[in-house]
């Protein structure tokens, strides 16, 4: 794959999926194996101290209980009625044009945040910084090579510049000196 | 008297040079996010916290809340000038706000939204200044059964409130009570879901959760359904050019509806879970209702643009009350709002006025001085403003990427804060593809150490025993508000339709009345209006006057 697939948009699965391979119900289900993991967790902790008082687990065992009986059921909704989490989409998007949908672009932006804090450490705010705007930047504003350079460059230091050298607030300086 | 004489003090403590440059930063820094499509009041509440944190309590939420408030007025203007609502409360601020732009009346539009808020904000700051003292001195009387029940009927209100899918706005709020619980466990002092790890011994800061599912989660959402190849077509306005301001005839007809809309506002936005949104689609629906003209609403109708605009900044004036006196937030701004105040250590509640007066009042002043400065800004500022409005989202969605990694990071310098916030920018993303509620999240993350902290008072009192909550007064009041509210969707149709039927007959009588005075509105195209008519000056029609589109997104 080029990097000038990621942003051929994704056209909508046509045809009926079954519910129960939908997005939405994938979805639910890792929250309901989150939430299960949660109560399972919580009736290890106490439901009341040896006082009498209400212990740790108190209010965990409630609240993963309850979750976990909510998200069953829109679980349940959900593999029943599929059509449901595309009126949620077109709910969302009354008033916007249909630009496509865009998971790949989506994927690369969350992989390069997560690069982004990765590196935030040892290469510094201002390096980290302008290595993740410009990888984004060329994937979203392409050919406009001076503007994406600029914006790269100045809003790093703009920051740091904001944060460190006005606030001192303790960003990372990396293998760039301090200022 | 004693309303007055703490509200002099509370100008006294404002009025200092920084305050003022804080108060002035806060209202542009918050125009420039509600300029931003996609990134709302509490995005950017989110993301400007860590920049507060070097300040003194009262000077940092001045300035936050002058942002919360600067975000409601600079989401109009992509509203009017692009038909993009800079945050959900300006929503409707498009039905008649961009018909106007189309006509060439973008200027006036704007001007008079500004002055509807500026009124609707200062007769906000106003109700406070007499509700709060009030409604402190009521909470002041609750023990913890009664603020557990308060912080469980703010949530069921939100629910209640949200619409669409109620099943899974109160899964979010579990989720944010879940998370809550990470950390050591206030009773015993037992680590709970920590894994051992330090970092998560004090639990999940609020920051980075507020950050990621707001700023992060927005931009993902928004990149998904590609706004980087969103083509912008925006008016041009300028503030030389006579057009720009409105005439009498506007502020004629702007008048009723902007005075509705603060108090309608202001009482629905006090009310815990309803927020801005709910205020200004209310006012909407209420001015249509009660129009002499209802066939201009959805045309360029200035009452359709100036209710909405007067409701949602009166809706966030009134949300400061249950912040301010029970300390409960009543929508994912002032959620962040409250986080911030908690960690200046001021715990917002029923002894925060008492306690901490010159806080709280100076908050209250601020919003007088605010309000003014907002108006200024706004009329002079506008096109400047607007010019924000035409920078890309395939720009501006990476920089605001580094601006909430960064500013997360500066808030504890942890990269594990860092990575949540990620973990929350996914999780947001989802939450809002599936139908969820990330501010029911933020709200229940908020309240949930109060709630089970007032809970395990409560049991402590009672000796475990539940019939606590039957055995006094105000609880039992509680309950039943919270069995009305659990009612509420299935009474909600009868009232929807007694209240439409009345405001019906009540606007369908101003009609009557305005059809014996011979004041009809027929479309501008077709014959002489009553604005026309007001132009007999001279000056060109309206309908004379063609907007200048571009595209500025356009290769």
């Amino acid at each position: 794959m080029t990097l000038l697939d990621t942003a051929t948009p994704a056209t909508r699965p046509s045809g009926r999926v079954a519910g129960w391979v939908r997005p939405k119900t994938v979805f639910l289900a890792v929250v309901l194996v989150v939430l299960a993991v949660y109560t399972e967790m919580a009736f290890a902790l106490d439901w009341r101290t040896q006082a009498g008082r209400i212990g740790p687990g108190f209010f965990p065992r409630i609240v993963g209980l309850g979750g976990v009986a909510l998200t069953l059921w829109g679980l349940v909704s959900a593999i029943r009625s599929p059509q449901d989490d595309e009126v949620v989409a077109l709910e969302d998007e009354i008033g916007d044009a249909d630009l496509g949908k865009h998971p790949r672009l989506l994927a690369i932006m969350v992989l390069a945040s997560v690069g982004f804090a990765a590196t935030l450490i040892s290469l510094g705010a201002i390096i980290s910084s302008g290595a993740f705007l410009m990888l984004m930047l060329s994937l979203l504003n392409r050919g406009r090579h001076r503007a994406n350079a600029a914006v790269a460059i100045g809003i790093p230091f703009v920051m740091y510049l904001l944060l460190q050298t006005l606030l001192n607030a303790g960003l990372p300086e990396g293998i760039l000196p301090r200022f | 008297m004693d309303t007055f004489d703490n509200l002099a003090n509370g100008i006294v403590a404002v009025v200092t040079p920084m305050n003022l440059l804080l108060l002035l930063a806060g209202v542009m820094l918050g125009m420039i996010v509600g300029v931003m499509p996609g990134l709302g009041p509490s995005a950017g509440l989110a993301i400007l916290l860590p920049l507060t944190f070097t300040l003194d309590p009262t000077g940092a939420v001045v300035m936050l809340a002058a942002v919360y408030y600067g975000a409601m007025y600079g989401g109009t203007i992509t509203s009017v000038l692009i038909n993009t609502p800079g945050e959900s409360a300006t929503v409707a601020s498009t039905f008649d706000g961009y018909p106007l732009a189309k006509q060439g009346r973008a200027g006036p539009a704007l001007v008079m939204a500004a002055v509807g808020s500026f009124v609707a904000g200062t007769l906000g700051a106003v109700l406070i200044s007499i509700a709060s003292p009030m409604t402190a001195s009521l909470a002041a009387t609750f023990g913890p059964p009664e603020l557990f029940l308060v912080v469980v009927l703010g949530l069921l209100t939100l629910i209640v409130i949200i619409g669409g899918n109620r099943l899974l706005g109160t899964l979010s709020a579990l989720i944010g009570f879940a998370i809550a619980t990470v950390g050591i466990d206030i009773g015993t002092g037992q680590q709970r879901y920590t894994f051992g790890s330090v970092e998560m011994i004090n639990g999940i800061d609020f920051i980075p959760v507020a950050i990621g599912l707001f700023g992060v989660g927005e931009i993902l959402h928004t990149l998904w359904r590609g706004g980087h190849l969103e083509k912008l077509a925006y008016f041009n306005v300028s503030a030389r050019s006579r057009e720009f301001w409105p005439t009498k005839q506007d502020f004629r007809e702007s008048a009723g509806p902007i005075a509705r809309g603060s108090f309608l506002g202001f009482f629905v936005g006090a009310t815990p879970g309803a927020g801005a949104t709910v205020a200004s689609l209310m006012s909407y629906n209420l001015e249509k209702s009660v129009s002499k003209t209802p066939e201009k609403f959805g045309k360029g109708a200035m009452a359709g643009l100036t209710g909405p605009e007067a409701a949602n900044n009166a809706a966030s004036s009134g949300a400061m009350v249950p912040l301010l006196t029970l300390g409960i937030p009543g929508s994912a701004s002032t959620a962040v709002l409250i986080g911030g105040f908690m960690m200046w250590g001021l715990q917002p509640g029923p002894l925060l006025m008492t306690q901490n007066p010159e806080f709280a009042w100076g908050l209250i002043a601020s919003m007088f001085l605010g309000n003014i400065m907002l108006l200024v800004v706004n009329v002079f500022c506008i096109p400047a403003f607007a010019s924000i409005a035409r920078v890309p989202f395939r720009v501006l969605g990476p920089a605001i990427i580094v601006v909430c990694v960064l500013g997360t990071f500066t808030v504890n310098g942890s990269i594990v804060e860092v990575a949540i916030m990620l973990a929350c920018g996914v999780l947001g993303f989802f939450m809002r593809r599936f139908g969820l509620s990330p501010a029911a999240l933020v709200i229940a993350l908020v309240l949930g150490p109060m709630a089970e902290e007032s809970l395990r008072q409560t049991m402590i009192i009672s000796g475990g025993n539940f019939d606590i909550f039957l055995d006094r007064g105000t609880s039992r009041v509680l309950l039943g508000l919270m069995l009305l509210l659990l009612l509420l969707p299935l009474a909600l149709v009868l009232i929807k339709r007694a209240a439409a039927r009345a405001v019906e007959r009540y606007g369908a009588m101003r009609r009557r009345h305005a059809r014996k005075n011979g004041r009809v509105w027929t479309p501008r195209s077709e014959t002489v209006t009553t604005q026309d008519s007001d132009r007999a000056d001279g000056s060109e029609s309206v309908s004379d006057r063609d907007p200048e589109t571009e595209r500025v997104d356009s290769p």
